[in-house]
């Protein structure tokens, strides 16, 4: 290490003098080992090399000019005066502060706002999922919808595919009750999944093993894999866990392995239990996901082929329980499937800061080149007595460097701020736990896009300037002619480039914004006023429908005696909160089937309660009981669609009946005797779905295991606890689900678009600001450059206002040329913003027409404001000018 | 002035360390002496090569008639600057 030191000390020092100094130094250091001990001289030793660079340059031109003669220009090495020349530098930002002001926060927005929103892409797109060979995880969906698969699609797949190395398949199993010794119970998510699902994903579990075939079959022992933090939470990481008995909703599970405690998956996992296929009517539906690794030397390409060759025998196996359409399933990686919707939303953010990094950059050139232009004289006077043009160069290079090193830091400081506004609000599924984090790459790109900036256009006027006679610009009223010129273009095309890139940011924040407006406006179908519901996850594997009917009653009673509320609802799922659908046909005609009919259980106040109108017929009575003849009612959407212009009350439909094959036990049929109104299904921005709904007393078939209740309230303070204590009073034990008002469900379907339209409104905002204010500088500095001219013709008896529309003109001709091809690219990107409008073409006319108008407003006031000074112009004064 | 013939770079570093009560480096030292001896005030020369600096020979410089009339009238300037000033300084403390 001493050595080293020693070695950048020599390298430091000019030749003739190295040998000495590292005698001195050697000397000092031996001595120092001597008195104070080793390591109080290595310490001295390295202050010793941070005070040798530092001085070193100064040595070096002491000792040139010793040995120099001629008393020319020094020719003086760039190093030796950094120094003094950062030091000039903050004097001048001292002279100019609003120059300095504006530049650095110019920078700062842009570079700020780019670092934020690439942290969050690097984090959400670039990072590999946390598995080992991570490209070679795949999830196979249905081909035309990417969704999930019905368990016989998996089975077939398992069996019949080569492509891959292993398989799994998993489906969420909701809450469990996990009993825990000495404590309340605690609710724990658990993931059914079949067996080879951890070694899939690679990933081997802490302690034990995971699920077994015999486990996973139906009939077989009740086993559990734990969550490594329920282990420790719960069972104080007890070593001897394996083999010990816990119990999952009263059922006994054998604890069998411990996941690991960095595991990571896409949804929460407390539990790992069997995924067991019983034939049952919800194993029908498409809702269990599949997982899979390629094979060695099996590419994605190969594994699609395949599997779209099994697309008959899928089709058969669904017992044709599917649409025309239908066309097998694909594989699609993993890593792209988990990352999902949020691709498109991250990159368009992305493009968006980019653009106002760019603004920011043109703005900073345009502040150079102003400046350029100020500081022709000093150039010109310092040249002529002798200033070397390297020196001058390196001098106003370092100016820039500055102003780019404080404009990153200050972004810096933005981007942090940003970073935290955006994770809390994004709701991001992030395949790395350490989670988004500001990311140097980026910083360094940016800062860097700065610094180029700077420097051409640092140099460029200078360039320009020092290659003139001096005299020319030393005469009185020194104007560069023909740099002047250049400059002043190279300005307007800067400005014209603003104008056309904040314009497209106008124009699709506008997009956004309008779009999301358009999805609030939705009919939902329904009344969302003084609703509140909470869901009570029912176990239908204890609780017989006998026990059901009677908690329900029970619970409901409690419920309507609570202080304010007046009415209160039951059904399986309310609006806008998910799906729940299944094969339905209408009575005797196979022709009339659908695929995923929406089944909703409902108690018969359901449809008043929400304000749901009944067209025809009517609603759910309290005859409708166990015993009594099977009703149902069925919405516009399925009216329209089976009957038309005809009366379907008094017709029937059969639920697990598709195309004249009974897919379950008893599919009985059921009369209709009401129509509904529609009302908007799992998603906002989707047309209602078919939907049958059938009376909650009648509903043993379907054996949701969720019970959704709905109060309608009136002004009822804490209803919270109250509804606890009713649930808790009725069944004790029993788990309640958050309340929620009708409004937040409704919200939450609107919030990313809310996030982006605000972003991408804040990024427009601020880059109409960038360029309002390089409009403005622009014109005010046209104004100052030309307040002789325009003295002159004054005097001459031009009137004020011609000369305002003269100089107007030139702001207007840049920005009008910037709006058209702003327009232009605008007209061009929105294409891409297809998937995320709702309502509204990307070429809305009304759009393209109000925000380049708007803008030219805009440009005008800012065009106005420095012009009317040209009309205070005294043209005594004025002819006086330097 | 000091040192005498021992005057040389390491040593009159730590002189002018043990007075001014600071560290200093060698370059600003020899930076120091370099136009000291540009102004014609000092005169250096290389010395012979030594066992203790690994072989490394020293640079010895010696004060010229010159330089010690510069450093003589900087001496009474400071002297007639100072005059007085000294007795007040000691009332402050």
């Amino acid at each position: 290490m001493t050595r080293l030191a020693l070695a950048l000390i020599a390298a430091a020092t000019p030749r003739p003098d190295r040998e000495s100094v590292a005698g001195d130094t050697i000397e000092r250091f031996d001595e120092l080992r001597a008195t104070a001990g080793p390591s109080a001289a290595r310490r001295w030793l390295w202050r010793e090399v941070a005070r040798v660079l530092r001085d070193a340059p100064r040595h070096r031109v002491a000792t040139h000019d010793g040995t120099r003669q001629a008393p020319r220009a020094r020719k003086v090495p760039l190093m030796s005066s950094l120094g003094q020349d950062v030091r000039y530098a903050l004097r001048s930002f001292k002279r100019s502060p609003g120059f300095t002001a504006v530049a650095v926060a110019t920078l700062a927005l842009g570079i700020g706002a780019n670092t934020a929103m690439f942290s969050v892409i690097h984090a959400a797109l670039l990072r590999p999922l946390p598995y080992p060979q991570p490209s070679e995880l795949i999830r196979v969906g249905q081909r035309t919808t990417g969704s999930s698969l019905a368990v016989v699609e998996f089975e077939i797949v398992r069996r019949e595919s080569r492509a891959f190395s292993s398989i799994a398949a998993y489906r969420g199993a909701g809450d469990r009750r996990l009993d825990v010794a000495g404590g309340p119970p605690e609710w724990i998510a658990a993931l059914a999944v079949t067996t080879d699902f951890l070694r899939t994903l690679g990933v081997p579990p802490a302690l034990g093993r995971e699920l077994t075939a015999g486990e996973v079959q139906a009939g077989g022992p009740q086993a559990v894999v734990l969550s490594h933090a329920v282990w420790r939470e719960h069972f104080g990481a007890d070593p001897e866990i394996l083999g010990r008995l816990v119990a999952l909703d009263d059922v006994r599970h054998v604890v069998v392995g411990v996941l690991p405690a960095d595991f990571w998956f896409p949804q929460r996992v407390d539990a790992l239990v069997p995924l067991r296929s019983s034939g049952a009517l919800g194993d029908l539906g498409m809702n269990t996901s599949t997982v899979a690794r390629l094979a060695n030397g099996v590419t994605l390409t190969q594994a699609d082929g395949e599997l779209a060759g099994f697309a008959e025998e899928l089709r058969r196996a669904r017992s044709g329980s599917v649409e025309e359409a239908y066309q097998g399933v694909a594989p699609v990686p993993l890593h792209r499937w988990v990352v999902g919707d949020q691709r498109a939303t991250l990159v368009l953010l992305f493009g968006a800061t980019a653009f106002v990094l760019l603004i920011a950059c043109a703005n900073l050139a345009v502040l150079l080149l102003a400046r350029a232009s100020a500081r022709d004289q000093e150039i010109a006077l310092r040249l002529a007595l002798g200033g070397s043009r390297r020196r001058l160069a390196a001098q106003f290079l370092v100016e820039s460097a500055c102003v780019s090193v404080l404009g990153a830091g200050a972004g810096l400081l933005i981007a942090r701020g940003v970073l935290q506004v955006v994770t809390t609000r994004l709701s991001l599924t992030l395949p790395s736990a350490a989670g988004v984090r500001l990311d140097g790459t980026v910083l360094a790109f940016a800062l860097g896009t700065a610094m180029v900036t700077a420097v051409v256009f640092t140099l460029v006027p200078l360039l320009t300037s020092t290659r003139l006679p001096p005299h020319d610009s030393l005469k009185v009223g020194g104007r560069m002619a023909g740099a002047g010129r250049t400059r002043a273009r190279a300005r307007s095309a800067l400005v014209a480039a603003q104008v056309a890139l904040a314009v497209t940011l106008l124009i699709g924040a506008a997009l956004l914004i309008q779009s999301l407006h358009r999805l609030r406006q939705e009919p939902l179908g329904f009344s969302t006023e003084g609703l509140v519901t909470f869901t009570t996850p029912i176990d239908r594997t204890r609780l017989s429908s006998a026990h059901v009917d009677v908690f329900v009653e029970a619970v409901g009673d409690r419920l309507r005696r609570i202080p304010g509320v007046r009415d209160v609802a039951t059904t399986n799922l309310v609006p806008l909160a998910g799906q729940s659908n299944m094969p339905a046909q209408r009575d005797r005609r196979p022709e009339h089937s659908i695929g995923g009919m929406e089944i909703r259980v409902v108690s018969p106040n359901y449809f008043d309660v929400l304000g749901i109108p009944v067209r025809r017929g009517r609603a759910f009575a309290a005859s409708d009981a166990a015993g009594a003849p099977a009703v149902a009612i069925v919405n516009d959407t399925v009216a329209a669609a089976w009957w038309q212009d005809a009366d379907p009350i008094g017709d029937g439909v059969a639920i697990g009946l598709f195309r004249g094959k009974s897919l379950v036990r008893d599919a009985a049929t059921r009369r209709v005797v009401g129509v509904g109104g529609d009302t908007k299904a799992m998603r906002l921005d989707a047309p209602p779905r078919p939907t049958i709904f059938i009376p909650l007393a009648q509903a043993d078939a379907f054996g949701s295991s969720n019970l959704t209740w709905i109060l309608r309230t009136e002004d009822a303070p804490g209803l919270a606890a109250q509804v606890r204590r009713a649930v808790e009073d009725a069944a004790p034990g029993q788990r309640v689900g958050t309340l929620r008002s009708m409004d937040d469900v409704v919200g939450s379907q609107l919030s990313d678009r809310r996030l982006n339209a605000s972003l991408f409104a804040i990024f427009a905002g601020v880059s109409l600001l960038l360029v309002t204010i390089g409009l403005y500088g622009v014109v005010a500095y046209a104004v100052a450059q030309r307040t002789r001219e325009i003295g002159v013709r004054m005097a001459l008896g031009a009137r004020p206002a011609d000369v305002l529309a003269t100089v107007l003109r030139q702001s207007l001709a840049i920005t009008a040329a910037g709006l058209a091809i702003g327009v232009a690219g605008a007209a061009w990107l929105a294409q891409s913003l297809q998937g995320m409008l709702f309502n509204l073409s990307p070429l809305d006319p009304s759009t393209f027409i109000a925000v380049p108008l708007l803008f030219a407003v805009v440009a005008l006031v800012a065009a106005l404001v420095p012009a009317r000074r040209v009309t205070r112009v005294d043209p005594l004064i004025a002819l006086r000018v330097d | 002035m000091r040192l005498g013939p021992d005057a040389y770079g390491a040593t009159i570093r730590r002189e002018i360390e043990t007075h001014a009560r600071r560290e200093l480096s060698i370059s600003a030292v020899y930076t120091t002496l370099q136009r000291l001896e540009q102004k014609g005030l000092v005169r250096s020369r290389i010395g012979e090569p030594t066992p203790e600096r690994g072989g490394r020979r020293r640079k010895h410089f010696e004060l010229l008639p010159a330089g010690a009339r510069a450093l003589k009238s900087a001496c009474d300037a400071f002297a007639g600057m100072t005059a007085g000033v000294e007795r007040r300084l000691k009332t402050l403390g």
